[in-house]
């Protein structure tokens, strides 16, 4: 029953992303509308693809740093994206996927960066490192990138900045491709981990004496959550509050078992950025708002109510 | 004769960067139907004597093994269908209901991608009834007593269907009635499932009353091993704890009474 | 960014003239009280050079001079636009899209080489819309500040295909010297804009 809502949720915020938006395509024209089949369609996919790569990069890590607060954007991979689209600017790197790119090559780089100050303590990835560490190469990179923007030629850096706020705006068949491709495998691995993170909730310890592979797990859905939102940011910038807010709403309805929770979260993730896309597009149209305000917007208030919920419970 | 469930020879352990042993030269054989308990103050090595029992932790020296192989080589999920712990801490993140943490015991049964059976549900089921806590089975953890959270813990534990039991300290913090009872119920399974048991425990006398077996360390060396009534004599409980004691005998198992030192007589 | 006040103070300049904005403000009280003449200077729509002009020839001492340019100027911002032939859209960033909207020197600019920006219905003078609003709007031309001669990386890219101009290349490059800001050449701005639309 609930799988079917979820189901009919989705299928509504999908649609929804393809009939409403900011040109006004009447009904009877959608099936031939150019603006349908090549902004509209591509756009809510993406957002789909890409909301629930964040939920389920969100479920895997709160399970992974026992932390229900933690976000993918904890990561420090956000600074790491930001600092390579601004440098793809400011070198003048020719090429239209030039920013996603260097984008993509900088989240991986701070992923590279945590990843080997997660595993200062030996051979097992301390979580809390992990999000200490997060934060502040996520910073560091953060404080270079204004350097550089404050340093160098005014405007186009200054715009890079509307980038990093998150947006679809580059959604095309072309990068719905890639992430239908990308996406797969990562969450693959996350899914395949479903009844490792149900142990990891009791302590590590525990988890091993259940029969988890302790290590092997927590590097896995390090690597897999970092590597989806990796591309995510890449593609779309930073959308906060998708990985951190989604899974919690799953766990109201499906509870804390992966094996269901992992797949709702992604549903949930992908119907909820389509859903903000679509508000983004059309409240303040001819305008359109960065869709990571939207989901803050969205975001906070219904944290707030969690948050309340957790308290009482 | 069956390799033993758990044994341990000559083991000696070092912490890295440690100036002295957690562990010299333990040995410990347990087969099924045998109760052991591992005892000493603290500080002693009885939580590393577990870690190295179960391939958690390499020896320095000496080997571990469990059911006749290398306790390291033993694949972790293999070695949950065999070996069920409870360990001293648990923090459980989540909130859950009790038959959902027990059926997390089943996880080394079932196949990566495959679905809890009716089987695994029974199992479950009969683990609640071993433990007696059926009652318990609809109840959100957090709202159990303490006693009433370790017997999930144990029923946890057997949901797993193991040969052997081991359990860290479970009677530590838990009131008079629910340690008694802990003690009871290990001892029963013992005899009705047919399983060993290695118990940490730090209670001399509920160890004299109820295992077979003891193992009395003082500094990572084994000082007494055998009987209660071989380990626990005066004049050895007297050595290691470097406290005075009187000798009782209840059920025909040696207890240790502790002797008042008011501070006028210790000049 | 804020001037370095030190670097100014060391050229002991008579005058210093700042565009009047952010941190300048600040700055131009910095060297006040340390005893240098400042100006901060609007400069930012046609209507604000023939003040600049004025106010600069006062300073200056060269008031004969800067009234002929003012004049010149006020005219060029009174004059009444031309009617629109033409429709297009400058687009200042790609990712997320940015337009100019109304009232900003571009939108002006635009105005009285005879174009119609077809976001001038924004208040502001730039705005972030969706790739899909530039598609419905259909502008004949996409205008781009750039000092370079080559089409824009995103004229490649498939979404921005969806746009007429995009396909059709109808790009009008412009140089940042020369449109970026109100000055003295925006006359010359204005004239070639319109040679180039009329092409």
């Amino acid at each position: 029953m609930k799988w079917t809502l979820l189901a009919l949720v989705a299928v509504l915020a999908l649609l929804l992303s393809v009939v409403l938006g900011p040109a006004a395509v009447p009904l009877s024209e959608l099936l031939r509308s150019d603006i349908v089949w090549n902004l509209r369609a591509p756009r809510a996919l993406l957002a789909f693809l890409v909301g629930g790569s964040l939920g389920v990069a969100g479920a895997g890590l709160q399970a992974l740093v026992r932390n229900p607060l933690a976000d993918p954007f904890l990561l420090g991979l956000s600074g790491g994206a930001g600092l390579g689209a601004v440098l793809a600017i400011a070198l003048h790197l020719p090429g239209p996927w030039a920013l996603p790119i260097a984008a993509f090559i900088g989240a991986l780089a701070a992923l590279g960066l945590v990843y080997r100050l997660g595993l200062i303590g030996g051979a097992s990835l301390d979580p809390r490192i992990l999000l200490l560490g997060g934060v502040a190469i996520g910073a560091f990179a953060a404080a270079i990138t204004t350097a550089i923007v404050s340093l160098a030629d005014a405007a186009e850096l200054r715009n890079a900045f509307l980038w990093l706020w998150g947006g679809l705006s580059g959604a095309s068949w072309d990068s719905v491709l890639i992430v239908a491709l990308y996406a797969p495998i990562p969450l693959a691995v996350l899914f395949a981990a479903s009844r490792p993170l149900d142990l990891l909730a009791l302590g590590e310890e525990s988890a091993g004496y259940l029969g988890a592979d302790v290590d092997a797990v927590k590097r896995r859905v390090y690597l897999a959550a970092s590597l989806l939102t990796a591309a995510a940011v890449a593609v779309s910038g930073v959308i906060g509050f998708v990985g951190l807010v989604v899974p919690h709403i799953a766990r109201l309805t499906w509870g804390h078992r992966h094996r269901s929770l992992l797949p709702a979260a992604f549903l949930g993730g992908g119907a909820l950025l389509a859903f903000a896309d679509t508000l983004a597009r059309t409240v303040v149209a001819p305008r359109e708002l960065p869709v990571g305000v939207v989901t803050a917007l969205i975001g906070v208030p219904v944290f707030a109510l969690l948050l309340k919920r957790w308290t009482i419970a | 004769m069956t390799a033993p469930l758990l044994r341990l020879d000559g083991v000696r352990y070092r912490y890295p960067g440690a100036t002295s042993d957690a562990l010299q030269g333990v040995s410990l054989a347990i087969a099924p139907r045998e109760f052991h308990a591992v005892l000493g103050p603290n500080g002693s090595g009885k939580t590393t004597l577990v870690r190295i029992a179960l391939g958690a932790v390499a020896p320095s020296q000496g080997q571990a093994s469990i059911g006749g192989r290398a306790a390291q080589q033993w694949p972790r999920q293999d070695l949950a269908r065999l070996v069920g712990v409870v360990p001293q801490r648990e923090d459980n993140l989540f909130p859950q209901r009790v038959r959902e943490t027990v059926l997390l015991g089943r996880y080394p049964h079932l196949s990566l991608w495959g679905r809890e059976r009716a089987a695994d549900h029974a199992a479950v089921d009969r683990a609640l009834a071993a433990c007696d806590a059926q009652h318990l089975a609809d109840r959100w953890l957090w709202t159990l007593s303490g006693g009433e959270y370790q017997r999930v813990r144990v029923a946890r534990a057997l949901a797993q269907e193991p040969k052997l039991l081991v359990l860290d300290e479970p009677g530590m913090s838990l009131d008079l009635k629910h340690e008694m009872g802990l003690f009871e119920l290990v001892l029963g399974l013992v005899h009705t499932e047919g399983i060993g048991v290695l118990m940490i425990t730090h209670d001399l006398n509920l160890a004299a009353r109820f295992a077979d077996s003891l193992l009395l360390l003082e500094g990572g060396r084994p000082v007494a091993a055998g009987a209660p009534a071989q380990v626990l004599t005066k004049q050895i409980v007297e050595t290691v704890f470097s406290w005075p004691v009187a000798m009782q005998t209840i059920d025909g198992r040696p207890q240790m009474v502790p002797l008042r030192q008011p501070k006028e007589s210790r000049a | 960014m804020p001037p370095n006040i030190e670097a100014v103070m060391a050229r002991r300049p008579d005058l210093v003239v700042l565009y009047n904005a952010g941190p300048n403000v600040t700055a131009a009280k910095q060297l006040e009280r340390a005893g240098i003449q400042t100006v901060l200077i609007d400069l930012n729509r046609l209507e604000d050079l023939g003040p600049a002009a004025r106010t600069l020839g006062r300073l200056t001492g060269r008031q004969e001079q800067a009234e002929s340019l003012a004049i010149v100027l006020d005219s060029l911002a009174g004059r009444p636009p031309p009617p629109s032939t033409i429709s297009l859209a400058f687009i200042v960033w790609d990712n997320p899209p940015i337009v100019i909207g109304h009232g900003s020197y571009l939108d002006q600019l635009a105005a009285q080489a005879g174009a119609r920006n077809v976001f001038g219905d924004i208040a502001a003078p730039s705005a972030q819309v969706s790739l899909e609003t530039i598609v419905a709007r259909d502008p004949q031309w996409i205008a781009v500040l750039t000092d370079s001669a080559a089409m824009p990386a995103f004229s490649r890219r498939r979404e921005w295909r969806a746009v007429r101009a995009v396909r059709e290349g109808h790009f009008l490059l412009l140089p940042g010297s020369l449109f970026g800001r109100p000055g003295p050449r925006s006359g010359e701005a204005i004239a070639q804009l319109r040679a180039r639309l009329a092409r």
